[in-house]
């Protein structure tokens, strides 16, 4: 019996591992800028995930350490060309049904958006999306996302080396 | 007589050794039955003449004429009839069956997936081309465009890096946002206070 049943299963398993890299907002909404030379994209995929658990974990504050096992994946898209209409269409873009919006933070210099999908009870995708006139960014952590935690990841560190991130978002 | 009585019970329990098994056949094959354990009796005569069953002079040869091979080319031991290795290379085929199966659902899901990824890709680079320089159009979110976009580091280190700047960046955008509902909520409470008027919530927007 035992036997008939893996015949069954993995085939889908299969299956499930192919199909798993667009499981996400940018991948479902924005893969065809993926290849756009306007946007910068970084994407860590499930498997660089994994081996992250070899990586030298010693210096990383645990609070950290746990997000980050928690997560599958991660990408990034952004760009410095025409921010608000990229901004635009990602609104329009995102399907509502599916992401609710969580916080909206706007400020005379920025806009930024988080939106979540949940699955259960489970926070299963962290979508953010932020603009300034410099430029638009779009965030996607999936993974079981801990808000609470993810919160108090910056009050943990300071506000040291603040000024650095903002950079990141245009490298 | 009550001996075999209870090696009776024993004996439809399955309990009995073998040794209790010839006693108990060998009582009822003496003949002299108690009338009350008459019942029973048929059922070891049964069981004794089933015994005697063996199969003809040429059974082996016909077995083997018919699977297709030489009788001489298996010595005639353990081959019997009801021992195991007749009845095992029928076995065997048929988990030959289930792993020829397993296998052709393997080779046939691998397809799949190929084609699955190899197509998305395609249509990434078909939106890529179509999709340039036309932002803003997409109103709908029905054109989904379904992505497999490569990893960016091959280092988990660098990758590690980037994942805990990303997350930096979302939590301390999120605490902006902490921040200033905080602070709409405590403007919102005293005007609550101050006037009596319609209170509309603010919202951010």
């Amino acid at each position: 019996m035992n036997r008939s049943k893996w015949i069954f299963f993995f085939p889908l398993l299969l299956l499930g591992t192919g199909v798993f890299a667009q499981d996400d907002a940018i991948g479902k909404f924005f893969g065809k800028y993926v290849e756009d030379s306007r946007f910068t994209v970084v994407s860590i995929s499930p498997k660089m995930f994994r081996l992250m658990s070899k990586v030298n974990w010693d210096t990383i504050p645990s609070d950290l350490k746990q997000t980050v096992s928690h997560l599958t994946s991660l990408r990034i898209l952004s760009t410095e060309t025409t921010p608000g209409v990229f901004y635009k269409e990602a609104m329009a873009r995102i399907d509502r049904k599916e992401y609710e919006e969580l916080i909206t933070v706007r400020n005379d210099k920025d806009n930024v958006r988080f939106m979540v999908k949940e699955q259960g009870d489970v926070i299963h995708e962290l979508l953010m999306i932020a603009v300034d006139k410099d430029g638009f960014t779009m965030m996607s952590f999936v993974g079981n996302i801990d808000l609470d935690k993810l919160s108090r990841l910056s009050s943990d560190m300071g506000i040291k080396g603040m000024e650095n991130l903002k950079n990141i978002k245009h490298k | 007589m009550n001996e075999i009585r209870r090696l009776l019970e024993k004996y439809w329990l399955a309990e009995t050794t073998l040794e209790e098994e010839k006693v108990l056949a060998d009582y009822f094959r003496a003949g002299e039955v108690d009338a009350e354990l008459l019942q029973y009796a048929a059922f070891f005569e049964y069981v004794d003449e089933e015994k005697q069953v063996s199969p003809g002079e040429d059974f082996e040869k016909r077995i083997l004429a018919r699977v297709g091979l030489e009788p001489a080319a298996v010595s005639g031991e353990g081959y019997g009839i009801g021992s195991l290795p007749v009845l095992a290379p029928v076995r065997r085929l048929r988990f030959g069956y289930a792993a020829a199966a397993a296998a052709l659902l393997c080779v046939s899901s691998l397809f799949l997936v190929v084609r699955l990824s190899s197509r998305s890709g395609d249509e990434v680079k078909v939106a890529a081309a179509g999709g340039v320089g036309t932002p803003g159009k997409g109103h709908a979110p029905g054109g989904v465009v379904a992505a497999t976009i490569k990893d960016t580091y091959d280092d988990p280190e660098k990758a590690l890096a980037a994942v805990r700047r990303a997350l930096l960046v979302a939590s301390v955008h999120m605490n902006e946002g902490k921040n200033i509902t905080q602070k709409n909520m405590y403007r919102l409470n005293n005007s609550w206070q101050a006037a009596t008027g319609n209170q509309q919530a603010v919202t951010d927007n």
